[in-house]
Order: structure tokens, then C-alpha cells, then sequence
């Protein structure tokens, strides 16, 4: 299996799932993103084939941001959050993306995760709670809590 | 708010993630690395290489001069007594004197 053309398949996945995990800052993301890809081409993190590649991976996203986060106390300017474009400059489609951003930043971690690997990469909650380590009950229970909130937040 | 429109609001937001998607290069090593995973090692393993130096060096100086004191005892010859309270279980007159002789050797 050439694991680098699998990665690239979904490369923006991942992305987007990087974004979530290091509270959308662009910057943060793109160290994680990098650094899970370094980690599984180089067998540091491997994969058992127990679950899909991809779900495994988003795994592998996911501790590498919590490790990340782990060094935020050296924090320099690049990880202040990235810089949020000026209204005037939006579509009415890139709007309703940073309405969603905010009141996502709003909800718990794992309300947030959950709803992102939902809604954002279309899994089902089973796959969510594997990627969060979490049982399945405890992740419907984190996503039904956190879709009524952020439906609250987003009609307000 | 129907799940319809928040699954559209979160396609806008990939949407807008996909626009700024960094190009894929797993190869690359990551744009900048925290100074402390350089410096933290880097300072460990210095201090390491100092600590070893320093104990080799210790090992390998010669051995000082001995003090002029400690020079005179070791010079002093050394006298050993095993029995020092030996004297003690000498039973004095063990043998029988002999009258028949002149201790003074004038008489024959």
C-alpha cells in the first residue's frame, strides 16, 4: 500500500479535521498536519488495519494536536489565532462559515469534535467515537448536546 | 434550525477550509519547530557531556603529594606486637632452681 497516495486522497479531510482540533488556528494546524503525516510515513505511528485508514489517521491528528497543545506554554505570535478576514470581504458563503467557527469555538472540545467528524466529514457517530476514543453512548450523548447548542447559537 | 441547514453551513465551511488547504507534501518536515524541542535536548545532552568530561578528568589527575605528617607515620617502622599481654602467662620459677651451684661461680 503506498501510504503517501492514501494520506493525499484526503489530504483536505484531514485538513479540515486538523483545523478542529487546534481551534481552527491555521497555523497550529498545519504543524499537526505535518508533523501525524511525519509520524506515520517514518512508522512511528502504525497502522493495524482495524479500523479504515482514514479513521485511523484523524486518530493519529488528534493526539498529535493534544501533544501539540501541550507546548502552547512557549506560545510565540505565530499561535496567536489566525487573523479574521474583514466582513466586507466575505460571501455570503464565507459568512455563514465564520458564524459556524464561532459558535463552534463556543462549544466544548467534544461536543465540537464530534459535531465536526459528523457533520464536516460525514461519519457516523460509531466512527466519531472511535476517533475520539470515546464509547458510543457518550459520544451521541456529546453530540446531541452539542448540535442543540450550536443550533441555539446559530439562529440567535 | 434543520439538520439540512446546519450540514450546508458546515459544507461552507469546508468550503472555505479547502481554499486554504495547505499543499500536500507529506515529506516535508514541519514549517517551524518549537524553540524547546531544540533547546531542552540540546541543553541535556551539553549538560550530559559536561558531567562526563568533568568526571574523567577527576579520574585521570594524579594522585596529590601526601602531607609531611602523613609522610613521617608511614616511615616510622612499624612494630608489630601479636601478643602484647603475652608477658602475663609466663609463670615465673616454672623450672626448679638449682641449689647445688654457686651463682656467683667462686665455689667448685
Amino acid at each position: 500500500m503506498d501510504l503517501a497516495r492514501e494520506l493525499s486522497s484526503f489530504h483536505a479531510s484531514s485538513w479540515g479535521w486538523a483545523l478542529a482540533c487546534c481551534g481552527r488556528d491555521a497555523a497550529r494546524a498545519e504543524d499537526v498536519l505535518q508533523q501525524s503525516y511525519v509520524k506515520v510515513l517514518e512508522g512511528k505511528a502504525r497502522f493495524a488495519g482495524t479500523s479504515s485508514l482514514k479513521t485511523w489517521f484523524f486518530g493519529v491528528i488528534r493526539i498529535t494536536a493534544l501533544e501539540h497543545s501541550r507546548w502552547r506554554w512557549f506560545a510565540s505570535e505565530r499561535d496567536a489565532p489566525s487573523s479574521t478576514p474583514q466582513p466586507d470581504s466575505l460571501s455570503a458563503r464565507k459568512q455563514t462559515a465564520e458564524a459556524l467557527s464561532r459558535a463552534l469555538a463556543r462549544l466544548s472540545a467534544r461536543q465540537r469534535e464530534v459535531l465536526h467528524l459528523v457533520f464536516y466529514e460525514e461519519l457516523t457517530i460509531e466512527e466519531a467515537a472511535a476517533i475520539m476514543g470515546l464509547s458510543v453512548g457518550s459520544a451521541r450523548q456529546h453530540y446531541d448536546r452539542g448540535k442543540k447548542s450550536l443550533k441555539e447559537m446559530l439562529e440567535t | 434550525m434543520s439538520d439540512e441547514e446546519l450540514k450546508d453551513a458546515f459544507r461552507a465551511l469546508r468550503e472555505t477550509d479547502a481554499a486554504r488547504a495547505p499543499r500536500f507534501d507529506a515529506r516535508r518536515r514541519q514549517r517551524g519547530v518549537h524553540a524547546a524541542l531544540i533547546v531542552v535536548p540540546s541543553f541535556a545532552v551539553l549538560a550530559s557531556a559536561a558531567a562526563v568530561i568533568l568526571f574523567i578528568g577527576q579520574a585521570n589527575k594524579p594522585a596529590a603529594s601526601p602531607a609531611p605528617v602523613a609522610a613521617a607515620v608511614s616511615a616510622a617502622p612499624t612494630v608489630f606486637d601479636p601478643e602484647p599481654l603475652g608477658f602475663l602467662l609466663e609463670t615465673p620459677a616454672l623450672g626448679t632452681p638449682d641449689f647445688d651451684s654457686d651463682p656467683t661461680g667462686k665455689q667448685p
